[in-house]
């Protein structure tokens, strides 16, 4: 194994940790292969079992002979551990360094973890798309499975099986990939049960500077109109960016071959200035002089919850256009990786309720971010703590949750999973013993194998026992379409995540299990009221009957 | 009427009645929307526009409404109207004088008997050893705004107490806020000193000598000062310089008859004045005491904060980047977190340190009670449920003399001593039930109900600016 070759202390005794909300604790640290262990051999628990995965940087300091090493986590905590020794202290070091970056992603944990729990449901089979397809096709006959991309010939982003109008044929979805950025063809993303409307996503079309067009991308879109309705492409970039685009080969649907569309233009912050303003922002978190000047400002700096307003501006645009003005929508960016899919799965969440309940907020990041190529490997390599050079990554899936999130706070009783939930996700997405987030693509999930090495996360998610934690005790189902509000007064900071490590949550903890409780006890009494009813209901008929001679 | 944040901007339309008390609007749904004339902070009249003529209506309670009255003769009768009728000149003509709720007098009479501030002090744990009841103040002879009942520490002579009384800002020498029957340590509060650059009151050292004796615990004591510190340490250098220019001028004087009255004379006097007006304690002259400035503005800087913060949420429209700039310029969050600190600082004080705290601000009953009453809020659990929270309001603000009446503005006065110095205190505290959202018994509502009426002089409680007052009025 090689890792054994990177390890070159694997364990030291009498380390102090300190981490957040704990006193600091003495026990012996052990280095694995893929985990950072430490443990005080009290209460037969570990104190520490942190994935290397987790680690985006580390600080080393040194006071005498007394090394301190600075572990600043993806999920934002940070710890420290005081290890007695240079030499050791330097070893733990690099070798935490070396473990930390891996580049081949078959030495990752999700190929070595062996699952403690009863598989009962393979999450790597609880969506198939020709199940998801079925709940729209008993709506209407207009849409069909396209195994065109079966080999990811195609595209290599997208998954083997798309949902294309039934009238358009493989033969023209090759010509249309051609047309469109990376091959991303405009497949189905959502119908709109009440009145048909759809949305679809792609990526960009390369007109580039000669104006070129593609007549059965025309026809392609043009296949989800109704007679004489127009429809809208929300184009995610801003319209001098998309203009400059066609320079580079790229480019918008212009007016002339798309007539019957409208196009609008709601920007969006893409790659690094995300990742700045995470860093930013995390930086604000942690800054302890506690100065309410200092934090708006910063806290306005990093243009966090700006970029939280523009994306759910856009997804209720989106969905007004589908709900209110009922007229589909196409929705595309630069690739059709990133914004485009914040937009359309965050308008589904507006939308339908059943995004809103677990099993169908699981299918929704599968579909909409999963099998629709968003690249997670590159996105979540870094996050907010990282000093090296950064090219790729983006927190955009953190963006997504904590816009779900914003809505969830907005609308507390519809939706079947609570913030809990939405944390997990953003830890898993970063650091995971689950294949799921692994890779760019289902193209590279296949080459991987994840299905038959790794473990799904949906499967351990999805047990009853795990279930409870997420489940939202205040979730009532109901069919509406939800509206949030983004003034800036209805968008506040997600503590859960952002300052989840600076101020301990006891009290709304406990707050929150009171409420659980209440509201089982609530439940208990009403089936207790039931049964005393229909007692004496049926006493009231005995006696009825027993009365007539 | 205008729906301001609505997102479909509904506008309603229906009818508008004025009675005496309160502005009635039903609209076509037959909803009915109540706003009493004591809400009423400002009433505008825009530029008339092609379908009316428009009112705006700002109400204390933060409230806006919109009107377009399609008449401007009808629009100006309204505003006149609500011009009249939202500013009182006398108290008589408040709504509670004329509310009249289906009550007989036992039941009135037991509604005002509900909250015993005596009862209070008995659970609190004095009169005892250390402190007891003094009867100085029985007739508001010694200081007009304070309660009748005040607590001391014992063997405190009367002596002591007249002469502390006229060495403090508006008689109001340091007297007991809260006891701590665990720590034995007191919270108590006062007045700003009237020190001027040589006055020392033995009668007021020996009160705040007696205040820290009667604490078995702990030797020193603290004296909290709520006022910003940089205003107040350039103060004593100006004493000095002062004292310096009184020499001198007066040797110009006698040297040359013909200073003229105007100039040089006003400045003298101003500087006299100043000098024998507002200071803080001399270190020097009281032993055992350690100071802590705690940098709460004054009530002028709080309202203009509220007035920023309001103009910030009314305006629709907004960036994110303008809202947080907006906000961070109102300032009213950085007020909250100095009053809050200000409160800690009191809290660990007693638990941690095991000291009697001193509060004054300048005249004592804005900032100091803030901080007394958020203190003990954070000190004694009695406090967080719903009696014992009227019980914190009935003492530490309502006897112990929070011009109510001038800062939430009953009547119509000057406009300078209205302030949200209350409804501050109430936003400490909830954001405190939103931190610890167990330790309450009371929730938003109830505390969004308190302000209501701190507004609507529906009720006797918050009227006038004094308990005297409050006797006198009936």
């Amino acid at each position: 194994m090689e890792f054994a070759e990177l390890i070159k202390t694997p364990r030291v005794d009498n380390v102090v940790l300190h981490r957040p909300f704990y006193p600091a604790v003495e026990g012996t640290l052990c280095l694995t292969g893929h985990h950072l262990i430490l443990s005080s051999r009290q209460d037969n628990t570990e104190e520490l079992w942190l994935l290397h995965s987790n680690i985006d940087a580390i600080d080393k300091r040194f006071v005498g002979s007394l090394g301190t090493i600075i572990i600043k986590c993806k999920d934002f905590r940070i710890i420290q551990l005081d290890i007695p020794g240079m030499e050791e202290c330097l070893n733990i070091a690099s070798s935490i360094e070396a473990l930390s970056t891996l580049d081949s992603i078959t030495l990752m944990y999700p190929f070595f973890y062996r699952p403690m729990f009863e598989v009962t449901e393979d999450g790597w089979h609880s969506f198939l798309p020709e199940q998801e397809f079925e709940l729209y096709s008993s709506a209407t006959g207009e849409w069909r499975l396209s195994y065109v991309n079966k080999e990811f010939a195609v595209c290599p982003s997208y998954p083997p099986i798309v949902i294309v109008p039934k009238s358009i044929d493989d033969e023209a979805l090759r010509k249309v990939a051609t047309f469109r950025h990376g091959g991303r063809f405009p497949v189905l993303s959502y119908y709109h049960q009440k009145n048909g409307m759809v949305i679809m996503r792609s990526g960009q079309p390369l007109t580039g500077t000669n104006g070129r067009r593609c007549k059965e991308d025309e026809k392609l879109i043009n296949a989800t109109l109704r007679v004489g309705k127009r429809g809208y492409v929300i184009d995610t970039r801003s319209l001098n960016v998309a203009q400059q685009a066609r320079a580079k080969g790229g480019g918008f649907e212009q007016e002339a071959h798309y007539p019957q569309w409208r196009r609008i233009h709601k920007s969006i912050e893409r790659y690094h200035i995300l990742q700045e303003s995470l860093i930013k922002l995390v930086e604000a978190c942690n800054d302890q002089t506690h100065n309410m000047d200092r934090w708006l400002s910063k806290l306005e700096a990093s243009n966090w919850l700006t970029h939280i307003k523009e994306i759910l501006t856009t997804a209720c645009l989106a969905a007004q256009c589908i709900d209110r003005e009922g007229a589909s929508v196409l929705i595309h960016g630069t690739e059709g990786t990133d914004s485009t899919l914040q937009v359309t799965s965050l308008a589904q969440i507006i939308l339908e309720p059943r995004s809103r309940t677990i099993r169908g907020f699981e299918a929704l990041i599968e579909r909409e971010w999963l099998q629709a190529g968003h690249p997670f490997q590159q996105r979540c390599a870094q996050s907010a703590y990282c000093n090296t050079k950064q090219k790729w990554e983006a927190p955009v899936f953190l963006l997504f949750l904590d816009c779900v999130w914003q809505i969830l706070r907005q609308f507390p009783c519809s939706f079947e999973f609570n913030e809990n939930f939405l944390i997990m996700l953003f830890e898993h997405a970063y650091a995971s013993q689950f294949g799921t987030f692994l890779g760019n693509s289902e193209s590279e999930r296949c080459k991987l194998k994840l299905q038959q090495k790794t473990m799904s996360l949906w499967s351990w998610v999805n047990q009853p026992s795990e279930l409870s934690k997420y489940t939202n005790p205040l979730f009532e189902a109901n069919n509406l379409v939800i509206w949030p509000s983004v003034a800036p007064q209805s968008l506040p900071l997600w503590e859960g995540i952002f300052l989840r490590w600076n101020r301990s949550s006891k009290y709304l903890d406990e707050a929150y299990e009171e409420m659980v409780n209440i509201i089982e006890y609530n439940k208990e009494l009403q089936a207790k009221v039931n049964i005393l009813r229909r007692q004496l209901a049926e006493l009231e008929t005995e006696d009825g009957m027993q009365e007539s001679p | 009427l205008l729906d301001r944040f609505s997102t479909s901007n509904k506008s309603l339309t229906g009818t508008l009645y004025l009675t005496a008390t309160h502005l009635l609007f039903i609209d076509s749904h037959q909803k009915e929307t109540w706003i009493l004339h004591h809400h009423i902070a400002s009433v505008e009249k825009l530029a008339l526009t092609t379908s009316g003529c428009p009112l705006v209506i700002q109400c204390k309670n933060f409230r806006i409404v919109h009107f377009i009255v399609p008449r401007e003769r009808d629009c100006h009768d309204i505003y006149n109207s609500l011009l009249q009728l939202s500013k009182q000149a006398k108290y008589e003509d408040l709504y509670a004088f004329s509310y009249n709720p289906k009550q007989n007098d036992s039941e009135r009479l037991q509604g005002w008997q509900l909250i015993d501030l005596a009862e209070e002090y008995k659970r609190m744990g004095v009169p005892n050893s250390h402190w007891e009841l003094s009867d100085a103040n029985r007739e508001y002879k010694i200081c007009e705004t304070y309660p009748r009942e005040l607590y001391v520490p014992w063997t405190t002579s009367k002596p002591i107490i007249v002469g502390s009384s006229k060495f403090r800002s508006k008689g109001r020498f340091p007297v007991l806020s809260y006891y701590h029957k665990d720590k034995k340590a007191a919270i108590c509060r006062c007045s700003q000193p009237l020190s001027g650059f040589s006055a020392r009151c033995m009668e007021d050292e020996h009160l705040l000598q007696a205040i820290s004796k009667a604490n078995p615990v702990n030797r020193y004591m603290y004296v909290v000062d709520t006022r910003p510190k940089h205003r107040m340490q350039s103060w004593w250098a100006t004493q000095k310089d002062i004292g310096r220019i009184i020499v001198r001028i007066s040797s110009k004087t006698r040297n040359d008859e013909r200073i003229r009255e105007s100039n040089e004379k006003k400045r003298l006097n101003a500087m006299a004045n100043r000098a024998a007006g507002k200071g803080y304690e001399n270190e020097d002259n009281y032993s055992s005491i350690r100071f802590q400035f705690v940098g709460i503005e004054n009530i002028h800087v709080m309202r203009s904060s509220l007035q920023k913060l309001l103009e910030v949420n009314s305006t629709k429209g907004l960036s994110v980047n303008d809202f947080y700039s907006g906000l961070e310029s109102s300032g009213w969050l950085r007020h909250i977190k100095a009053v809050m600190d200000a409160a800690i600082f009191l809290a660990k004080a007693i638990m941690v340190e095991n000291a009697s705290v001193l509060v004054h601000c300048s005249d004592g009953w804005d900032r100091t009670s803030q901080v007394c009453s958020l203190g003990s809020l954070l000190l004694d659990s009695y406090y967080r449920t719903i009696k014992g929270f009227m019980v914190l309001i009935e003492k530490d603000w309502i006897s112990f003399g929070h011009k109510f009446s001038e800062r939430c503005g009953h009547l119509d006065g000057d406009p300078k001593e209205v302030s949200p110095v209350f409804t501050q205190f109430l936003e400490c505290v909830w954001h405190l039930t939103e931190q610890f959202p167990q330790a309450f018994e009371f929730n938003e509502a109830f505390l969004l109900q308190i302000h209501e009426h701190i507004h609507s002089c529906q009720f006797g409680n918050f009227l006038g600016n004094c308990q005297k007052e409050r006797e006198e009025l009936k």
